[in-house]
């Protein structure tokens, strides 16, 4: 895996969470609390909702910083190892 | 290096760099967690704002109330007893905003009280209070008596003008009564259903009373801690289970949903009890890891019988919604700042505080959640009125 595929993967997690929370669908969570969601959506819609913008705000905010600097950390191992001539550009 | 072991080397870096160091971008400053005397944190006063505005959204009975009363009757109650409290603190550090917050803390009041006139404390209970069969005659919930005579002391600490004099003398002599009769002082919540977190609100309520108006329920409130201490002690934490029945058969045992709040209305009522029931509960239940907080509704090794208090719980970590919400209250109580303060970096990370014009409220949570950190972050002169130290 390529430096650049970290940081998309970290980019495209961001982009989700984002997107997730420009379409309003932060208040949908209250289903964790067993509250139904505003506008009188079913549960069940809710609970797929919700746990989509939970996973990608967990992952947003504790997986892509880490992916990012995996990113940088993979950039410099590469980059050592082609001075050592182990790697091919 | 292979490939692979090299992305393995350096995802591991990534991970082990940024995991300890996520919490700084959620930790809350000092001042967010105890502001300065006279003061309320900036979050408590969002929260306070939004929790005022959705109040008077169609007299308490907006979309906010109802939703939540479709999941659990009690939470639109309880919500009612930790805004009022909350309300009655603000007051008491901000003197000057005293007279408008007046106003809510009777609107809340008049309507709970009128509302119980008219439809019954089933108005405020789940379903299952109209089966069973309860042991004391009258039927009465301490759940309903309690939160009441506490809302009515907290409301007469601000301004004892003699507005609710006789209803609170009234419920507190119905307390006291009943507790006189019942074999282990426990009163119910639900019928044979005795809940210490009820129970222990009801004593606070009467040591306020007494606070406010020169009365003695010492032996009142002794008698309950030496029965609490003698058989509602879980034999393997120490700390006190959550139900049990009239004639003191346990129910279900120790709970963060239920000991950390009972934990702070002891201090009221017996604070060496109330300080050892916190640091069990500290030890048992609360967790601390990578500057975040939360709390198990449960002992390790204990039988999890989940129901509408705890909520779900994650797993593998084992934080519990409920549990972690009262640890915040008992962390704010008991002046555990740094547990607090990782309490509430959960918060910010897992409870989707959402800002709207009218305030914050936490989207993963529901309005009495939110009443609940509203009092944790504000609590403190009313207790100390009452004689604690908190």
């Amino acid at each position: 895996m390529r430096p650049r595929s970290l940081l998309a993967a970290a980019g495209a997690i961001v982009a989700l969470r984002g997107a997730l929370w420009a379409l309003g669908l932060d208040p949908w969570v209250s289903v964790i609390s067993g509250t139904p969601p505003p506008g009188g959506a079913s549960l069940k819609a809710a609970a797929l909702v919700a746990a989509a913008v939970v996973l990608s705000h967990l992952a947003a905010v504790l997986l892509a910083p880490a992916l990012a600097l995996g990113a940088a950390a993979l950039a410099l191992l590469e980059r050592r190892e082609r001075r050592r001539g182990a790697v091919s550009p | 290096m292979r490939p692979l072991a090299r992305t393995a080397l350096a995802l591991a870096l990534g991970v082990g760099t940024w995991l300890p160091v996520a919490h700084f971008a959620l930790r809350p400053p000092p001042r967010g967690v105890r502001a300065a005397r006279g003061e309320i944190p900036p979050l408590a006063e969002a929260l306070l704002a939004h929790q005022r505005a959705s109040w008077r959204e169609r007299g308490g009975r907006g979309d906010e109330t109802e939703r939540m009363r479709a999941s659990c009757e009690e939470w639109d109650f309880m919500r009612r007893t930790f805004l009022v409290l909350s309300l009655a603190n603000v007051a008491l550090r901000q003197p000057r905003r005293a007279p408008e917050l007046l106003r809510d803390i009777d609107s809340l009041i008049d309507d709970t009280l009128a509302q119980e006139r008219a439809l019954g404390q089933e108005r405020f209970l789940m379903g299952y209070a109209r089966r069973g069969a309860w042991v004391q005659q009258p039927p009465r919930s301490v759940f309903i008596d309690g939160e009441v005579a506490l809302m009515l002391g907290a409301r007469r600490v601000v301004r004892d003008d003699g507005r609710y004099d006789r209803e609170h003398a009234a419920r507190v002599a119905l307390i006291t009564e009943r507790m006189a009769r019942s074999p282990t002082r426990g009163l119910e919540s639900y019928p044979d259903e005795c809940w210490t977190f009820c129970n222990t609100v009801a004593l606070a309520a009467l040591r306020l009373y007494d606070a406010r108006t020169g009365a003695d329920h010492r032996e009142t409130l002794a008698a309950w801690t030496r029965a609490a201490r003698a058989q509602l002690t879980d034999p393997r934490t120490g700390m006190l289970v959550s139900s049990f029945t009239v004639r003191g058969r346990v129910g279900d045992g120790p709970e963060g949903s239920s000991i950390f709040l009972a934990a702070h209305m002891l201090q009221l009522v017996d604070p060496p009890l109330a300080r050892a029931q916190y640091a069990l509960a500290r030890r048992a239940l609360g967790v601390s890891a990578l500057g975040f907080g939360w709390a198990r509704e449960w002992p390790s090794g204990a039988a999890a019988r989940a129901d509408v208090d705890s909520g779900p719980t994650v797993p593998v970590l084992g934080a519990n919604p409920g549990a972690s919400g009262l640890a915040l209250l008992g962390a704010a109580a008991f002046g555990d700042e740094a547990w607090l303060r990782e309490l509430l970096t959960s918060v910010r990370l897992a409870a989707f505080p959402q800002r709207s014009p009218r305030g914050v409220t936490l989207a993963a949570g529901n309005a009495v959640g939110d009443a609940v950190l509203l009092y944790a972050l504000t609590m403190g002169p009313l207790w100390r009125a009452a004689g604690a130290g908190a």
